[in-house]
């Protein structure tokens, strides 16, 4: 992140940016900026997008026009390089209306029998696929070559590493896109990380919705398809100002009881009872006969 | 579809769930007709004992759970709670001596349990969060759900186990007699709330609190337990204080 808060917003630093060709990594390291954590979250239930990246404002747009940064099916991850949100599984692998489908053979990747399937789509782009010879068919390695006579040229490399075995985690662990010149020349690198996966449990519908996107409270969210402001997150819904929303959550939230006092009145009652009882004497340790 | 037993010789066919919840109901009355052989006196309120732990775990728990999860069923704590109330209503009701019958549900209770939650494992219930580490399992009763989670049950099975044999030791031995109920209240209390964190969500939270209702139940338990005896220990110190010096009869 480069820093804006001086007096020429960050252009300064933004010049000595672009002498240093965007490296960020030298730019970082010579003190102009530093990396932050961005925790973008995205919601897509096919009608509208939901976008909030943990500052500022939600947006909810419609899916043609909204350009969220990360929107995508999880099961696309290292079949692609345009994580798009429409892109599907099919879409990605490209069978249909491919010129040709062509299985070159066995090959190992990282010690994994894998089988090279070649795929010419319909654009005549290349892409090939390194599939495991197991059931969940996961997909290792993946690279595309797009070139036409014009001089375009791209050149895709999809490395991907999984753990345990399908069933338990069907997805990639950890995904690698680089992409080169036609001199061979690395252009850029893309990685994603799965830190988390939880495979089999019931999605709450509340996920494809602003109650899903987790806002602080008072967050304005913004409808791009009408351009305005339509309200403020209040913990349920929207409400019309950042007061209002403010004095709706915390409303919702109040109680006369709290869990701490509840528990310390429990434990006092428990303590209690077990004096009374102890005092009352109902646990005779010993009798005649079957009563006390 | 829950794993199955096809009984021998017969054509019948029986949830693995179902026969070890019977299991565990005729091991707490065997091991509670056992231990009472000295006392024959008392064995008839055992039958009481069984028959109201049998209601527990069926129709009791259900009911429980049905009240606390709003309609929909399940196991749920409802069987320990229901039998714990039941036992004590009828141990003071009738004025029943806690020596040996209250130590001796005690631990036909632990014994009981341990064949109870197998029932749970067998019927996929009461299992722990999702887990990639070795200690996952995937469900006995679900084999399309690859998922592996913890196996709570087999967990509190083998920590009832280890309960069971701890009271077992004191009775034996003559240690903390008509008490054991409480050593079990401490115990149960404390390691059940541990095991309750493990539980995958939704569990049901006290007042949107970090501890759930369940483990407020635990620790309300463990208090319990642990007043008595600490009440216990302070009276008969007591009393060996003020106890007479030179008093030979």
């Amino acid at each position: 992140m480069v820093d804006g808060s001086g007096p020429d917003g960050g252009a300064d630093a933004h010049k000595r940016l672009e002498t240093m060709n965007g490296d960020w990594e030298a730019f970082v390291r010579a003190g102009l900026g530093r990396f932050v954590d961005v925790h973008i979250r995205t919601a897509f239930d096919g009608v509208q997008l939901l976008h909030f990246d943990g500052e500022g404002g939600a947006n909810v747009g419609d899916p043609i026009n909204a350009a969220p940064d990360y929107c995508l099916d999880p099961r696309i991850l290292g079949i692609t390089v345009t994580y798009g949100k429409d892109e599907t599984v099919s879409s990605c692998l490209a069978y249909r209306e491919a010129k040709s489908i062509e299985l070159v053979g066995p090959e190992k990747i990282d010690g994994v029998l894998t089988w090279h399937v070649l795929v010419i789509d319909k654009w005549g782009s290349q892409r090939h696929f390194w599939i495991e010879d197991a059931q969940g068919f996961r997909v290792r390695k993946r690279e595309q070559i797009d070139e036409n006579g014009g001089g375009f040229f791209q050149h895709w490399v999809t490395l991907s590493d999984y753990v345990g075995n399908a069933a338990e985690q069907p997805l990639p662990i950890k995904i690698v896109t680089t992409r080169f010149e036609r001199d061979g020349r690395e252009i850029s690198e893309l990685t994603f990380h799965q830190v988390r996966g939880d495979y089999g449990i019931a999605v709450d519908p509340k996920a494809w919705t602003l109650a899903g996107m987790e806002l602080p409270i008072g967050t304005p969210v913004n409808d791009s398809r009408v351009h305005r402001i339509v309200g403020h997150w209040d913990g349920e819904g929207l409400s019309p100002g950042f007061s209002e929303a403010k004095r709706k959550a915390e409303a919702a939230h109040w109680s006369p009881l709290r869990w701490d006092m509840v528990l310390l009145g429990g434990v006092v009652l428990a303590a209690l009872a077990a004096t009374v009882m102890h005092r009352q004497g109902w646990l005779r340790k010993e009798g005649r006969g079957d009563v006390a | 579809m829950w794993p199955s037993v096809h009984l021998p010789a017969t054509d019948i066919v029986i949830s693995t769930y179902h026969l070890l919840h019977v299991v565990g109901w005729f091991a707490f009355l065997l091991v509670g007709l056992r231990l009472t052989l000295a006392w024959p006196e008392l064995r008839h309120h055992w039958w009481w004992l069984f028959i109201g732990m049998a209601l527990s775990d069926t129709v009791g728990a259900h009911a429980f759970a049905s009240v606390i999860r709003g309609g929909h069923g399940g196991g749920f704590w409802g069987a320990p709670l229901l039998i714990a109330l039941w036992t004590g209503f009828y141990v003071v009701a009738r004025r029943i001596r806690a020596y040996p019958m209250l130590d001796v549900f005690a631990i036909a209770f632990s014994v009981s349990q341990v064949f109870e939650k197998l029932a749970c494992l067998a019927a996929g219930c009461c299992f722990g969060r999702p887990t990639t580490s070795v200690l996952g399992v995937t469900l006995l009763a679900s084999r399309d759900d690859p998922t592996r989670r913890l196996p709570l049950p087999l967990c509190e099975s083998s920590l009832h186990l280890l309960t069971a044999f701890g009271l077992t030791m004191l009775y034996t031995h003559g240690l903390l007699k008509g008490r054991l109920v409480m050593v079990l209240g401490i115990l149960f209390g404390i390691w059940r709330a541990i095991v309750e964190s493990a539980r995958p969500a939704p569990n049901p939270s006290l007042l949107n609190g970090p501890i759930t209702i369940t483990q407020m139940i635990c620790v309300l338990s463990a208090v319990f337990g642990a007043t008595y005896l600490i009440l216990d220990w302070a009276e008969t110190r007591r009393k060996a204080r003020t106890r007479p010096e030179g008093n030979t009869t």
